[in-house]
């Protein structure tokens, strides 16, 4: 299985990174959105982390470039709490939204691996 | 004339070319009938000195005096001459031989005179025609001037007596002129109806808007006021009116009414001023016979006119009086104070609202308790440009926006009075600071919005680090203790910056329910800075006990207390923070150990922009508005304060409904 994050905060990326490996996921790190969306159309990961707030492409356009070819499941994640919620996320083709800061990485891993079932 | 030879008429005879006809008889006798037959235009007679040519004459002088006579003789002597001058009126004597020229001269210059004589006697029978008739009209003129002056003669008395009734009127009015009372205007006109006996006293009846009748009556010799609600229609002529009419003045008295006679006033000042039509009446009783009563009515009539005069216009004063009485008492009902002001800022009239107490000379004074003109008083400039002006000036904490309006008496005039009407703009401007504030906050939690994105990130993952690190490291090491601190610490910043962005919230949030206990535990990090050099006691107990308010609104009111406690502990001190609840209400205190509030602000200290803090520092809005804001939620807000020992600031909620 693989799993991409496209975040701009490192740390983020890191922890997940951790998290996932540690499950025996193959884990792929994108800083940016054009970064993400190229190893996306190269890897084909069943799960993807998409920040909403990122330098270049942001989470929303990742979405509209990958239009109906997509593959996998996404996950939405934004700081701004009011800007997007669950059902604007759906609306912009995502399969769940969580916003940030999260309280705990593991629940939020445990329903990201919910989607793959 | 004898025997005479047929004339031939010369050439240069004057009548020649008139119809002359010439007659000639020989004998006196027979000449003598032609005088009584035909008229001639001169007669020649020729004497043979027997005396009847002069016989003859005499007897056509008498028959026709117009002819001048012509008498011719071979010799006249002097008594002849005499004789025929005195008698017959001889015009011309020809004596001895005449030539016959001589005789047609004669002739013409006779036919000349009769000529003349007879246009004159034309003239005098004219003249004296005309005679005649100037004499008949002088004669009928003097039968007019004698007729006239019998009349005048005849009239001079009733002239005297008229002009008498005239006197009397015009004093009437005189002394009508000068009375400013409904009870002067009766005295005299009951003093006037004394000549007439058996007269009541007057009762005069007003109407304004038909509502109500007002009587002014004399009761045992004064005058008194008095009103029914009744309505009955006046009479609209000077009458003795029927029993129905005065039926309601008897109910109005209590009294039998003997007969009256009722005048009507005409009220044209107080009906074209008060813009309505007023009615009035005079209602006299009397028992005069129908003899008795014509002179009365006469009497009466004359005095009409200037007693409804009189009688309008001190209406009209009482209307207007009542008027300006209105106009004072609607001036006290108004919520703005008014005050006309002139040049010296004396008060010259002010309404109930501009001050309770006494009125005291300048505006300052009464108004702001001030010995000196208010800071940004309008009044100056309205006057010397004599427009409007308007301005803001505080008084006990209190804004009030001056407008102040020129008080113009003459067009073109200067002005020295103005019209101060005093508007509280205090909470619209608290409104208007309020919002400001609002828009302050605005800004401030999209601010905050923005670093809380910018932080919240590095946070996440920070925290989501620690947290797998957590799961890496033995329990009981050293690292696992430092890993739990960083992940506690970055918890803690991740609640900071929600709470900064629930506080910065704008107003018109969702109220719902929420411990206080949450919302002191939420504000309490934002204000470590302020507290950080004072020993801090919280001691909450009223978790679980929820009042329903918007949360970020009474964490702005914590915010405030919390800060202005700090701020007024310049040394280290203490700040106790306490919450208990009972089963309406739960109170939280705030009590601080700084120099308690001076007891002289103490009053003001809710006030808005009332402030002790140094310009640029405080708006003195904040308490004001936590106090709006607590009552909002519908609560209180009070504060214990004891000189140097401390304030403590008391907020009680009602408790939400279960």
């Amino acid at each position: 299985m693989k799993v991409l994050i496209v975040d701009d905060e490192a740390l983020v990326r890191r922890s997940l990174n951790r998290v996932f490996s540690s499950r025996g996921f193959e884990v792929l790190e994108a800083s940016d959105g054009s970064k993400g969306l190229e190893l996306w159309r190269e890897f084909h990961p069943e799960l993807i982390f998409l920040d909403v707030l990122m330098p270049g492409l942001s989470g929303p356009d990742v979405l509209r470039e990958m239009g109906s070819e997509r593959s996998g499941k996404v996950i939405l994640m934004s700081a701004f709490a009011g800007e997007h919620h669950v059902e604007t996320a759906q609306q912009m083709g995502a399969d769940l939204f969580i916003p940030k800061p999260f309280e705990d990485i593991f629940a939020v891993v445990k329903v990201a691996e919910g989607l793959l079932l | 004339m004898g025997s005479v030879s047929p004339i031939r008429l010369p050439q240069f005879f004057p009548f020649q070319k008139k119809e002359v006809e010439i007659i000639f008889r020989a004998s006196f006798v027979e000449a003598r009938t032609l005088l009584y037959s035909q008229k001639f235009s001169t007669i020649l007679v020729q004497d043979d000195g027997d005396g009847a040519g002069l016989e003859f004459l005499v007897e056509a002088r008498n028959r026709q005096p117009m002819a001048p006579r012509l008498l011719m003789a071979e010799d006249l002597n002097e008594s002849e001459v005499r004789e025929g001058i005195n008698r017959g009126q001889v015009f011309r004597f020809l004596r001895g031989v005449v030539s016959e020229r001589e005789i047609w001269e004669q002739f013409e210059s006779a036919l000349q005179t009769h000529s003349l004589l007879v246009s004159r006697s034309q003239l005098l029978k004219e003249s004296s025609h005309q005679n005649k008739q100037l004499e008949a009209l002088t004669h009928s003129l003097e039968a007019m001037v004698e007729e006239r002056t019998q009349f005048i003669e005849q009239s001079h008395g009733e002239e005297a007596e008229k002009l008498n009734r005239e006197r009397q009127l015009i004093r009437l009015i005189k002394d009508l002129s000068t009375q400013t009372s409904f009870e002067e205007i009766l005295v005299i006109l009951r003093r006037e109806l004394r000549k007439f006996h058996k007269i009541g006293d007057p009762i005069l009846a007003f109407r304004h808007e038909g509502v109500k009748t007002l009587f002014w009556s004399f009761q045992s010799g004064t005058l008194k006021q008095s009103e029914s609600t009744q309505h009955f229609e006046f009479p609209k002529t000077a009458q003795v009116p029927s029993s129905d009419f005065i039926i309601h003045f008897a109910n109005h008295f209590g009294r039998p009414f003997a007969k009256t006679f009722v005048v009507p006033l005409e009220l044209r000042l107080t009906s074209r001023l008060l813009g309505t039509q007023g009615e009035a009446i005079l209602c006299i009783e009397n028992s005069l016979s129908d003899k008795e009563m014509i002179p009365f009515v006469e009497f009466m009539a004359d005095r009409m006119r200037p007693l409804s005069m009189v009688l309008d216009r001190v209406l009209l004063e009482n209307q207007l009086s009542s008027f300006s009485y209105r106009w004072e008492k609607t001036f006290d009902g108004m919520r703005d104070p008014i005050a006309i002001v002139d040049i010296d800022y004396s008060v010259v009239r002010a309404n109930r609202k501009f001050s309770d107490k006494f009125i005291q000379e300048k505006c300052y004074e009464s108004f702001a308790g001030r010995n000196q003109i208010c800071e940004g008083c309008p009044v100056a400039n309205a006057l010397k440009s004599g427009r409007p002006h308007t301005g803001q000036i505080q008084v006990d904490g209190r804004i009030y926006q001056v407008n102040s309006y020129p008080v113009l008496t003459e067009p073109g005039g200067r002005s020295t009075n103005v019209v101060n009407q005093y508007v509280d703009i205090t909470q619209s401007r608290e409104l208007y600071l309020r919002m400001l504030q609002n828009e302050k906050m605005g800004a401030i939690g999209m601010l905050a919005g923005n670093i809380a994105h910018e932080l919240n990130n590095p946070l996440t993952g920070l925290r989501s680090l620690t947290q797998v690190l957590l799961q890496e490291v033995a329990e009981e090491s050293t690292l696992h203790a430092d890993l739990v601190e960083i992940e506690k610490a970055a918890g803690r910043s991740q609640r900071i910056i929600k709470n900064l962005l629930d506080f910065s919230k704008g107003e018109n949030q969702p109220s719902e329910n929420v411990s206080v206990d949450e919302i002191v535990e939420r504000t309490l990090p934002m204000l470590k800075s302020a507290m950080r050099i004072h020993r801090i006691d919280v001691d909450l107990e009223t978790m679980g006990v929820d009042v329903f308010v918007e949360p970020n609104l009474l964490q702005q009111v914590v915010f405030n207390i919390v800060n202005n406690a700090c701020q007024a502990m310049k040394d280290a001190g203490q700040l106790r923070i306490r919450s208990y609840s009972d089963e309406h209400q739960v109170t939280l205190e705030i009590a601080d150990t700084g120099p308690g509030i001076p007891e002289d602000i103490q009053r003001r200290i809710f006030e808005p922009f009332f402030t002790t803090k140094k310009e640029g520092h405080g708006t003195g809005l904040g308490l004001s508005m936590s106090r709006s804001i607590i009552e909002k939620f519908g609560g209180s807000i009070a504060f214990e304060s004891v000189v140097p020992q401390g304030t403590c600031f008391k907020i009680i909620l009602p408790r939400a409904k279960e």
